[in-house]
């Protein structure tokens, strides 16, 4: 992975959708974005559908949304991994190879190179596991050795761990890999030279947070916020850290663990 | 299509509404071309307070049928660290500076006004008046009194053009900006963004951090151009008009209620090149 954050083309870009894959209840989108430079993994685009946005039940959506990539193919092919909870995302979901997304970035910092003989060991949860499946991808590339654990809510969610290559899958019912949360296989493969990268709900990150403090390993913890533009321009994005208020979209979303108290939703329990 | 405003030549007639774009945060997401094509004849800046302000507690945001309501509680560095953190790099845009600032007390403002008319390069001073005046209770921009004595106590404190945004949260904004001018404002801008609530489903309760918010956005479109042409009919001083402005056909029109210039907020946030754009569409539509 590269340190130096990429920065995104100055405007917003129509893109075409090559392909909508399904996996279970989650949905990739396929963009081909010439344009676009080589992303980090953990940074973001915010996308939305070129035409039938805002035309929704209730007149929404009309901002766009940020979105993680799954996958990119350093030629400008980007996988987007959605998970339908919202007039935003389901209208992305439901858009057809052929049709155009707006794009804007990609925008944040994204996952830094972990320290000096340290092994990475990435968590996702959830949706949450686009941008460490991405992270898991580009090391291996690198021919870095890391250990992947996936947790989701059921297979529905699951499904989509079938595209990593190698990972540990855990569900909370059961129905895919054993049963359980990411902390389980976090507690048994974790050692001192560890170092977490993570994404998940705020209740996952806070546990893998506490217990990186605790065992006194580096963590990089990938956030999420409702944002209106992606890059500096709104403020939607606050949240406070040891470090102050920062904007989750220019300061992150990527946060060291040791510069948060804790790990809090930053939006209400289940968005707008 | 050069647009002259208060004495200051402008590329064309269009700038950001304050605080929605932030050009040092723009060059860390775009490089350096968010500054060397920055789409504005002129840089407004967020406001400006005397103290640093975190700003309000999260959520901030509430999506509108087109459009949004925030509240994110003007948080800034405060004057000191912005003249010394900011300013300088500020100073690197290709266009003309225009400071806001807010003080919550007469003296405040005062404080604001002089610092910026003798510390920095800034071609007009917009003055946020949407706030309420701690020693009365009452919100400046909404009442000609409070808003006359506002204007009148930094008038004399710099030469440089002041611009008294106004709400629309008020039953009369033209008499309150026959008031500013009366007391030495220069320049008019409205509208600022439109008192709202979004409740949290299923509860009386609010959903923003900050209780209450600003919609602003397509949502607002319509109002603007009501405020405008009385506040145009009333005073003679130029005007910055703005609210939902997306395309060159809604700049025109505003110019047509009588705008000098006009300012583009919410949609930047979907388009971050929309201030170019319709500066392009409008001058389409007068060639």
């Amino acid at each position: 992975m590269n340190a130096v954050r990429p920065t995104a083309p100055f405007g917003r870009r129509a893109v075409e959708l090559t392909a909508v894959r399904s996996f279970g209840e989650y949905t990739v989108l396929d963009v081909h974005d010439p344009e676009a430079p080589n992303a980090l993994p953990g940074q973001f685009h915010m996308l939305s559908a070129e035409v039938g946005w805002g035309a929704g039940e209730d007149g929404r959506p009309w901002l766009p949304r940020a979105i993680s990539f799954l996958t990119s193919d350093g030629e400008g092919g980007f996988g987007f991994l959605i998970d339908s909870v919202g007039p935003g995302t389901d209208r992305l979901t439901r858009m057809e190879p052929g049709e155009r997304l707006l794009v804007t970035g990609p925008f944040g910092n994204g996952f830094q190179p972990v320290g000096a003989s340290r092994r990475p060991l990435l968590l996702g949860g959830g949706i949450g596991a686009a941008p460490v499946m991405a992270a898991a991808e580009a090391l291996a590339k690198q021919g870095t050795g890391y250990d992947l654990v996936l947790g989701f809510r059921g297979s529905e969610q699951g499904a989509i761990s079938a595209l990593a290559e190698v990972a540990t899958v855990v569900t909370d019912d059961g129905s895919l890999g054993d049963e359980g949360t990411v902390i389980g296989p976090l507690m048994e493969t974790a050692n001192d030279s560890t170092e977490i990268l993570a994404c998940g709900p705020p209740a996952m990150l806070e546990a893998v947070r506490a217990l990186a403090a605790e065992r006194g390993l580096p963590s990089q913890l990938a956030l999420e916020s409702p944002m209106a533009c992606g890059f500096g321009a709104c403020f939607g994005c606050a949240i406070e850290t040891k470090r102050g208020t920062l904007r989750l979209c220019v300061d992150g979303p990527v946060l060291a663990g040791d510069d948060l108290v804790a790990v809090t939703a930053s939006g209400r329990a289940g968005a707008q | 299509m050069t647009v002259d405003f208060c004495g200051i030549a402008l590329e064309h007639p269009i700038v950001n509404a304050s605080g929605t774009w932030d050009p040092i945060a723009a060059r860390l997401a775009f490089g350096d071309a968010a500054f060397t094509e920055f789409p504005f004849s002129a840089h407004v800046t967020k406001t400006i307070t005397v103290e640093t302000r975190q700003g309000n507690p999260p959520p901030r945001l509430w999506e509108l049928p087109a459009g949004l309501i925030n509240s994110i509680g003007l948080p800034n560095k405060g004057i000191d660290r912005w003249l010394r953190e900011d300013l300088p790099v500020l100073s690197d845009l290709p266009v003309p500076l225009i400071v806001n600032v807010m003080g919550f007390t007469s003296d405040e403002l005062a404080r604001l006004v002089t610092e910026v008319g003798e510390k920095t390069p800034a071609v007009a001073i917009e003055l946020n008046v949407s706030c309420p005046n701690v020693e009365t209770g009452l919100i400046v921009g909404s009442d000609p009194t409070e808003c006359s004595r506002t204007v009148e106590a930094v008038r004399g404190r710099t030469e440089l053009p002041l611009i008294v945004k106004i709400t629309p949260n008020s039953t009369d904004p033209a008499a309150v900006a026959v008031a500013a001018v009366e007391a030495g404002a220069d320049a008019i801008s409205l509208i600022n963004t439109l008192k709202g609530l979004a409740l949290m489903p299923g509860s009386d309760e609010a959903w923003l951090g900050g209780g209450a918010g600003g919609g602003s956005g397509p949502a607002v479109r319509h109002i603007p151009f009501a405020d405008v042409a009385s506040v145009s009919q009333a005073v003679s001083v130029p005007i910055i008009g703005m609210g939902g402005v997306s395309t060159g056909l809604h700049a025109a029109n505003l110019i047509r209620v009588g705008s000098t210039l006009v300012a583009v907020g919410t949609e930047s946030f979907r388009d971050p090149r929309a201030g170019s754009r319709v500066a392009a569409e409008l001058a389409a539509m007068v060639t």
